[in-house]
């Protein structure tokens, strides 16, 4: 009788583990899940770290060249205390890339919005400008930055 | 006749008496007896003259009578003898008249002689002063043209300097525009170099770019035909990877059954020893049930002992007991044998006292015993009952002793047969040990399998994992190609864009202003050169004419010293002249006088011979009445004889008898005469006597009145007799010598030492000309020190000082903006002079000593009046008081034997003689002191005026040379230091002129040039300072700027009665936490609309330093009836409020409303005509979007937004709600109005309000829709 009970147990025991789907580790899970997603793209993953440094020093560079050149123009004053604060926000995020790619996703976005801010207030109100300095600089500015957002964010929209 | 007797007697009696008064005058003088003597014979006199006077009344009127015609004759006399005096005195005052006239006349003639000689003087005078104004003339010409000179070449050389300034303001501004030119084509060239550069850079940008672009095509190609050998590679792998993956899988079953195996053996294992344990503790138990059955046992045999011997207690207490009974009843029945005897013997008693008493006791001891066996026997009774409850016990112990017994049999039955149930447990246990090592051995080697299994697992996991990077890998360089081709081409378009500004416009305009740079500096210099030949031309210039204002300077100084002397020639001359003047005047005026004089003499004369006449006409009268009057007089003089025969005799008695009183009075008088004869010789002897000695010793004020003559003398030529002389030499001296010494202490240049300047404090005059030296040397150094100041490069100086400033300034006007609170504060700490800027000077002074010094110089002064004041005495009169007090030293009285004697004479004598000594004394003093002091003073005057005179002011020519020279040596000193000063004064004006000029110029540039950095630096302070400030406080704001609604139903509707939750963030930037209950949430009770809350104010937790806070239920409510829930929120922090939330939502009514025709709900609304008050009817529409049921009982009320447009029927005005009774085949309730339009203007877009509520009363919709109008007939 006790043998009939426990083969009987067994036997449950059994249908229980195959009902079950069979435990898998967190890595194979993981390893799932990235083969499932191979497609997404991690932005700066192409670019190393220094690089984006190098891009972000030129963009700095040509900021601080950009201000000095039309610092007597006074239609400039107001747009170079705003390229000044959009210079901060690049050193900001050059200092923060020693930390990780991945923890500057807001100082990057900020970066971008504020170059963005940039661009229209200079199209609302420099892009006509009679000096031409103001004009190059600015043309020249949006050339580092369109390098220094293709290494950063490998072309897409963050 | 007795009168006769009477005046006899009495005669007799005086003569009598005569003799013995005279023989008192000898050599002694008697007055007293005399005087008693004389009173005698005025008694006897009196009544003699009472007689004679009775008659000499009558002889008084006949006298009378005869002096009044004897009067009358007089005067007739006297009025002819006045006439002719008054007739002698007019031919005397003609005569003295004439004789004055004729002394006048020759007085005339003198004085016209003087008057001619004295204009001979004053002509030569005139003479001399027109040629001495003529010289004044010529010398002023001279120093008008000198100074005119002067003034011309200073003229000219101001012109020169205004063209050197203006040269080197030319070369100034030359400089700053080639500077500036320099700095435009250095900017142009540099900036064109830059150009150049970015062009080139950008060039070989846009190659790299457009490189970038060709190779991009080959990295796509390469990246396909990875991709296709990657995916060949992963499908491979990916069969390996699921075939080990099966085999592990089967592994993990395969020890999964195996452990489910050892597992069951391990609980029947288990179970096998639980049965074991089971049992032994059962048998255990039953052996410890036994052992307590047997202590039971004996615990019931140990009670019956104890009931036993408790038994035969009460058994042998019982006994006692009835013994004890037994023994109190005999007693009991003894005693009250005893008490009937007593109470039998009370009866018979007589004394039944001790009956009664023994009675008593006997009654008490009965009740004792009564009670004692009352006692005995309750006693008895309960060991009775004892005892038989002691039985029964007995009985239920044996009862449970048999039990006791009977379990222990059971126990010991159960015990055996628990034995032999753990003897079969024993064995299955060691079967079951058996399987379960057997078990555990298999598991291990299948574990051991699975290890094996998984490694390879592993390792085909990791080449999928780095054939799956790869992927990723390849994916990411597939997609950053893919984008890379647009980026490129935005790159290109912006390097493009920065080449054509550069190409297009850049360059050409650089280009374009470094040529213009170029020709313009070259301008430049040339003019550089032509200004700088200029100036040297000027300078030169400047030299010359410095040269001749130097020369025309020195002869101006000539020209003026020559003015000056011949100007005191004139003055001198004028003086001399004026003083003739007026004596010539005076003569003339004499002159005048006198014959003004002897014409009036000679009117007096004539005047005079006509009273003379009239004096004559008048003394014949008068002669004519002086006869008559003789007659009268005759006449009258013959009645007075007679009265005077009669009255003569009694007369001559009384007369006699006054006579002899009369000589009696006269002896005394002579007496008292001779007394005070005799006391006035002594007192004249006195005098006499002492009138020599005295005034000898007098004598001796003559030496000091000589002295102080001679020494008045002296002082009195000296203040008075020679000052005008004396000045006239000094000042003339004085000018000579200072002029040349100005002059060649000025071209020695020489400067004051020290003692020099010691000298100069201490006299004010040198301090003066030092001042005007100073102010005149000071000038001139001005102007040449102006011109040596301005400098080059005085002017870099201050061009770079003023660059440094202006970089300051503009500094400090950056910083002024953020920094202010800090100048503010300083600012007051200064004016609060804590600390002081610079600690005061603190000096104490002894004002004591500064009155001592007024007082000392007041002393002097008086003493100087003094000796001023008898100075200027020069007659040699003292003041009494001023004499030496006598001395007496010649005093020699004689009064001894002095004739007549009288006791007085001695005292009165010696009083005398030194009274009058020492009045002679004095007298003798003071008149030789001034007899000599006169002498004295005029011979000291005359010698003084005489050596003066023969010395020529040799003194005062000495002393105005030595003043003259130092008065022009500290004039000169003045002037060389003015000079200095001056120069050095000029230098720095110059200079700073320049420094100014230069400052001005740098200021400009260092603010221009540092503008941009200080504001930079500024900004970057003024953001240091707010981060600073933020570290270390709170700054709490509200992360989002509104509320967010958190709803129970996700419709996004709100709806009446629902129940509301909002929810916000809350970002800390501080460095600081906000403690709790320092944040709050505060509903503006003003701003609710819509909904109730629970709460309105709201106390938040802590919020930490540098956090953001999501809260939620931040605030709850239900919404009440309304249009819309609306409220504002703030959040206050410490009760200041730094953020503000808003909220706002429609309160959704689910019905839609339309205005149409009334008759076609189709149709917008209409009207017929406009302003004609035809109404048309039109209809407001409601449909339920929800439940139908919502339209039931619901009222509508309506209003034009805009009144012009016209009006409808019905609550137009009112507003009131109407029932919305009327339905359409669709469920949509409405209600017909008339509208009226008054205007067509409005019309096509007008709108509505709508408000529903429902049967609550409650607002449900309350909206403006729009409902246009057409019109239509």
């Amino acid at each position: 009788m006790s043998k009939l009970w426990v083969m009987l147990a067994v036997t449950l025991s059994c249908i229980v583990v195959d009902a079950e789907p069979p435990a898998r580790s967190g890595r194979d899970g993981g390893r799932e899940a990235n083969r499932g997603d191979r497609r997404t793209h991690r932005p700066g993953s192409h670019f190393k770290q220094a690089e984006i440094e190098s891009l972000i020093s030129k963009l700095c560079k040509e900021i601080a060249i950009y201000r000095t050149s039309c610092a007597g123009i006074a239609e400039f004053s107001s747009f170079s205390r705003d390229l000044q604060n959009f210079g901060s926000t690049l050193s900001g995020l050059k200092s923060g890339l020693g930390r990780g790619f991945e923890s500057c996703g807001p100082d990057l976005r900020r970066a971008i919005r504020e170059y963005e801010i940039l661009d229209q207030t200079f199209q609302s109100s420099l892009s006509t400008h009679k000096n031409y300095k103001v004009r190059l600089g600015w043309s020249k500015i949006k050339t580092a930055y369109l390098r220094f957002n293709f290494a950063a964010t490998g072309g897409r929209s963050l | 006749m007795f009168r006769l007797l009477a005046t006899v007697t009495l005669c007799s009696v005086l003569f009598g008496q005569s003799p013995s008064l005279a023989s008192l005058n000898d050599d002694s003088v008697d007055k007293e007896a005399y005087e008693q003597r004389l009173a005698a014979l005025s008694q006897q006199l009196s009544e003699a003259r009472k007689n004679a006077d009775e008659k000499a009344r009558s002889l008084l009127s006949r006298t009378n009578e005869k002096d009044q015609a004897k009067l009358d004759l007089d005067r007739i006399s006297s009025v002819t003898q006045i006439k002719k005096t008054s007739l002698g005195s007019l031919q005397n005052a003609n005569a003295s008249i004439a004789t004055e006239i004729a002394e006048n006349k020759k007085r005339i003639i003198a004085q016209e002689g003087a008057a001619t000689t004295l204009s001979a003087q004053i002509n030569s005078l005139v003479a001399k002063e027109k040629q001495a104004g003529e010289d004044q003339r010529s010398a002023a010409d001279d120093a008008d043209l000198a100074t005119k000179a002067v003034n011309t070449q200073n003229a000219n050389l101001a012109d020169i300097q205004k063209e050197i300034t203006d040269n080197q303001t030319q070369i100034s501004r030359n400089d700053t525009l080639i500077a500036e030119n320099e700095t435009q084509l250095a900017t142009s060239q540099s900036e064109l170099t830059d150009l150049e550069e970015q062009e080139r850079q950008l060039l070989a940008e846009k190659s790299d770019i457009q490189q970038q672009q060709k190779d991009l095509r080959n990295d796509m190609d390469d990246i396909d035909r990875a991709f296709r050998s990657l995916q060949k590679q992963i499908a491979d792998n990916d069969l390996i990877v699921q075939k080990a993956s099966d085999a592990l899988q089967m592994k993990d079953e395969s020890i999964a059954g195996i452990e489910r195996t050892l597992e069951e053996q391990k609980r029947k294992l288990a179970d096998a020893n639980d049965k074991l344990g089971k049992e032994t503790q059962k048998s255990a138990a039953i052996a410890k049930a036994i052992e307590e059955l047997r202590k039971k046992q004996s615990t019931e045999n140990t009670n019956l002992k104890a009931i036993d011997i408790e038994n035969e207690s009460l058994t042998e207490s019982i006994t006692q007991s009835n013994a004890e009974i037994a023994s109190i009843d005999s007693q009991l029945e003894n005693v009250k044998t005893q008490i009937a005897e007593v109470q039998s013997k009370l009866k018979d008693a007589t004394d039944k006292g001790p009956l009664e008493e023994r009675l008593m006791e006997l009654k008490a001891k009965q009740t004792e015993l009564a009670a004692s066996l009352k006692t005995q026997r309750d006693l008895l009774a309960k060991d009775k009952a004892a005892r038989t409850a002691l039985i029964g016990k007995k009985a239920e112990v044996k009862l449970r002793l048999v039990d006791i017994d009977n379990q222990a049999a059971q126990k010991a039955d159960e015990q055996t047969a628990i034995a032999q149930v753990i003897g079969a447990a024993a064995k299955e246990e060691q079967a079951a040990k058996v399987a379960l090592d057997a078990s555990s051995r298999s598991l291990d080697k299948a574990k051991t399998d699975l290890v094996a299994a998984k490694a390879e697992a592993e390792r085909l996991y990791s080449i999928q994992d780095k054939l799956d990077e790869r992927w990723q890998e390849l994916d990411g360089f597939q997609d950053l190609l893919a984008k890379k081709g647009p980026f490129l081409s935005t790159v290109l378009i912006s390097l493009n864009a920065s080449l054509r500004i550069v190409q297009d416009e850049a360059l050409p305009k650089v280009q374009s202003a470094e040529t213009t740079a170029k020709q313009l500096l070259a301008d430049l210099t040339a003019t550089h050169q032509q200004l700088l030949a200029e100036g040297r031309k000027l300078q030169r210039e400047k030299t010359d004419n410095t040269t001749s204002l130097a020369e025309y300077q020195r002869q101006s100084g000539l020209r003026a010293a020559e003015l000056k002397a011949a100007e005191r020639i004139v003055t001198e001359t004028r003086n001399s002249l004026l003083v003739a003047r007026q004596t010539l005047a005076g003569i003339n005026a004499e002159v005048a006088s006198l014959r003004t004089s002897i014409a009036d003499r000679d009117a007096l004369i004539a005047k005079n011979q006509i009273a003379i006449k009239v004096a004559i006409d008048e003394i014949s009268k008068l002669d004519g009445q002086i006869v008559a009057q003789t007659k009268v007089l005759n006449d009258a003089q013959l009645a007075e004889k007679w009265a005077r025969d009669i009255w003569e005799p009694l007369e001559q008695a009384a007369v006699a008898a006054a006579k002899a009183t009369d000589e009696a009075k006269t002896l005394l008088a002579s007496r008292i005469a001779a007394y005070q004869k005799a006391l006035a010789d002594v007192v004249q002897k006195a005098a006499k006597d002492a009138q020599g000695p005295g005034a000898t010793e007098g004598l001796s004020g003559g030496a000091p009145g000589s002295i102080a003559g001679a020494l008045a003398g002296e002082i009195s030529w000296k203040q008075e007799g020679s000052s005008q002389l004396r000045a006239a030499e000094f000042a003339k001296a004085f000018d000579v010598a200072r002029a040349q010494a100005v002059s060649a202490n000025v071209i020695a240049d020489i400067r004051e030492n020290s003692a020099q300047q010691a000298e100069r404090i201490a006299n004010v005059s040198l301090q003066a000309s030092f001042d005007a030296g100073i102010k005149r040397g000071k000038a001139d150094g001005m102007k040449s020190g102006i011109l040596l100041g301005d400098t080059a490069e005085a002017e870099k100086r201050g061009y770079d000082a003023g660059y440094a400033v202006g970089k300051r300034r503009v500094e400090s006007e950056m910083e002024q903006a953020l920094r202010k609170v800090n100048y503010q504060q300083r600012e007051a700490e200064i004016l609060k002079d804590d600390p002081p800027v610079i600690p005061p000077t603190r000096e104490k002074r002894d004002a004591t000593k500064e009155q001592a010094a007024y007082f000392g110089v007041s002393h002097l002064l008086r003493l100087f009046q003094v000796t001023e004041a008898v100075a200027a005495d020069g007659l040699g009169v003292i003041p009494a008081s001023q004499v030496p007090k006598v001395t007496y030293s010649g005093r020699k009285y004689l009064d001894s034997g002095l004739k007549p004697f009288h006791a007085d004479f001695a005292g009165v004598y010696r009083a005398a003689y030194d009274e009058a000594y020492s009045k002679a004394y004095t007298a003798s003093y003071l008149d030789s002191y001034r007899t000599q002091f006169v002498k004295a003073h005029g011979d000291a005057f005359a010698a003084a005026k005489a050596k003066s005179l023969q010395d020529g002011f040799a003194d005062e020519v000495k002393k105005g040379t030595e003043a003259g020279t130092k008065d022009g040596l500290f004039e000169a000193l003045g002037y060389n230091a003015g000079r200095d000063a001056g120069l050095i004064e000029g230098k720095k004006k110059g200079e700073l002129t320049a420094l100014e000029r230069g400052k001005s110029a740098g200021d400009a540039q260092g603010y221009k040039d540092n503008q941009e950095p200080a504001r930079l630096a500024a900004i970057a302070n003024g953001r240091a300072d707010c981060d600073s400030v933020y570290r270390n406080s709170v700054r709490l704001v509200a992360k989002t700027p509104n509320l967010s609604l958190v709803e129970e139903v996700a419709n996004k509707r709100i709806e009446l009665n629902e129940k509301l939750s909002w929810g916000g963030t809350l970002r800390n930037f501080g460095g600081t936490r906000a403690e709790k209950a320092t944040v709050t949430i505060q509903v503006d009770a003003a701003s609710i609309r819509g909904v109730k809350f629970d709460k309105n104010t709201i106390t938040l937790a802590a919020v930490e330093a540098n956090s953001e806070v999501e809260f939620s239920n931040l605030l709850t409510g239900v919404v009440t009836p309304d249009s819309q829930v609306a409220f504002k929120a703030g959040v206050f922090y410490d009760s200041k409020k730094v953020a503000e939330f808003a909220f706002t939502q429609e309160i959704y009514a689910p019905f839609l409303v339309s205005f149409s025709d009334y008759y076609y709900a189709t149709k917008s609304m209409r009207v017929g005509d406009v302003g004609r008050g035809n109404g048309y009817l039109n209809a407001v529409r409601v449909k339920s979007l929800g439940d139908a049921k919502l339209l039931d009982d619901l009222k509508v009320a309506i209003s034009l937004a805009d009144a012009s447009v016209g009006k409808t029927s019905w609550y137009q005005t009112t507003g009131e709600f109407v029932a919305l009774d009327e339905k359409a085949t669709d469920g949509t309730r409405f209600k017909g109005f008339f509208l009226n339009a008054a205007a067509s203007a409005g019309l096509a877009k007008n709108k509505i309000r709508v408000r529903l509520q429902n049967k609550l009363g409650q607002i449900v919709f309350d909206k403006i829709v729009d409902a246009p109008v057409e019109v239509r007939q």
